[in-house]
C-alpha cells in the first residue's frame, strides 16, 4: 500500500547503526512515507519538537539520550504527546519490554526484525489515526 | 674503541629511524585501507538495501575488493534482520557463489582461513553450508571450530545440536559440555 504524494505522513526514525537506518528509512520511503532521520536521541527529540512527525520508531540504545528517554519526553511534552512510538531494539527481557511500555511506547518491536514487518506496523498505527 | 662505540650507537640509531618509519609507512596504509573501506561502504549501502528489498542487483560490475565490502555489509544486516529479507540474503550469497567459495576456503591449509570462512557461512545464512559447518566442528583448530560453532546457531541447525553437546573426542575441546542431550 502506498500513499498519494502531498498529504504523505512523516516518520521520524531514530538509529545509532547506519545501515540499519538506512535500511529502515528506504523501505518507509518507499512504502509512501516521508522520512526524517536521527542517529542519537538528542538529535530525535530535536526533530521531535521541530517538525512533529506523525510517528517516530526509536532505537532504544542510542547515544546521548536512550530510546526509553526520548519516549517519556514525547509523553511529557504537551505538543508532542500525541505522537506514536515504536520502540526498535535488540534488548528482548520481559523487562525491557515492560520498561518500553511503561515509558509510552505503543509498540515494540525486537532485533532480529523483518523490516516488511515494521512496515505493517507503522501503517497499522497510522491506519487508525 | 671509541669508533667501535660510535660505529655502533651510529647503526642503533639508524635501525631505530628505519622501525620508526617503516611503523608510519604501516599506519599510513592501514589508515588509507580503513578510509577505502568507508568510502566503498557508503557506495555500496543502497546496493546492499537492494538486496534486502529483493530487487534485481548485478555485481559482475563489481570489484573483487566491493564484491567483499558487500558481503561483510550484507553478512551485518543479516544478523539484524529475519524473516524474508534474510532468505533474500541467503539467496543473494548462494546466487553469487560466495557461499561456494567460502565452503572451499573451509578446506584451507591455513587455519585463520577456515576459521574466517566458518564465521562468513553463519553471516550469509545458507542452510546450503550446514553439512560442511558440521564437518568444520571436527577441524584440529580450535578457532575454527568455535567459528562453526557459533556459525550453525545462527543458521539455527537444528541437526548441530547433538554434535556439540555430544562428549567430544579431543580433550581439547571448546565444548566441554559432558553427557548427553537428555
Amino acid at each position: 500500500m502506498s500513499i498519494e504524494s502531498g498529504s504523505r505522513p512523516v516518520v521520524l526514525v531514530a538509529e545509532d547503526d547506519p545501515d540499519i537506518l538506512q535500511l529502515v528509512a528506504f523501505r518507509l520511503e518507499r512504502a509512501g512515507y516521508e522520512v526524517i532521520q536521527a542517529t542519537d536521541g538528542e538529535e530525535a527529540l530535536r526533530l521531535v519538537t521541530e517538525r512533529q512527525p506523525d510517528l517516530a520508531v526509536l532505537d532504544v540504545m542510542m547515544p546521548k539520550v536512550t530510546g526509553y528517554d526520548v519516549t517519556r519526553q514525547i509523553r511529557e511534552n504537551q505538543a508532542t504527546t500525541k505522537i506514536p512510538v515504536i520502540l526498535l531494539t535488540a534488548r528482548v527481557q520481559e523487562a525491557d519490554v515492560a520498561r518500553g511500555f511503561e515509558a509510552g511506547a505503543d509498540d515494540y518491536i525486537k532485533k532480529p526484525f523483518s523490516p516488511q514487518e515494521l512496515r505493517s506496523r507503522v501503517q497499522a498505527i497510522l491506519g487508525r489515526r | 674503541m671509541i669508533a667501535f662505540l660510535l660505529w655502533c650507537s651510529l647503526a642503533l640509531a639508524a635501525a631505530g629511524g628505519l622501525g620508526v618509519c617503516v611503523l608510519a609507512a604501516r599506519r599510513t596504509v592501514v589508515a588509507w585501507k580503513g578510509r577505502r573501506r568507508l568510502e566503498a561502504e557508503g557506495r555500496l549501502l543502497l546496493t546492499a538495501i537492494a538486496v534486502v528489498e529483493g530487487d534485481a542487483v548485478d555485481i559482475a560490475c563489481l570489484s573483487e575488493a566491493d564484491s567483499r565490502v558487500l558481503a561483510s555489509q550484507l553478512g551485518r544486516l543479516g544478523g539484524s534482520l529475519r524473516g524474508t529479507s534474510t532468505e533474500r540474503i541467503a539467496r543473494f550469497f548462494e546466487s553469487s557463489g560466495f557461499v561456494e567459495r567460502e565452503v572451499r576456503a573451509l578446506k584451507s591449509l591455513r587455519a585463520w582461513r577456515r576459521a574466517k570462512a566458518a564465521f562468513a557461512l553463519g553471516d550469509m545464512g545458507s542452510p546450503d553450508a550446514v553439512p560442511e559447518l558440521l564437518e568444520a566442528l571436527r577441524d584440529p583448530d580450535s578457532a575454527v571450530r568455535g567459528a562453526a560453532a557459533r556459525s550453525l546457531g545462527r543458521l539455527r541447525a537444528a541437526t548441530a545440536v547433538a554434535p556439540i553437546v555430544s562428549p567430544w573426542p579431543s580433550a581439547s575441546s571448546p565444548f566441554p559440555l559432558p553427557g548427553k542431550l537428555y
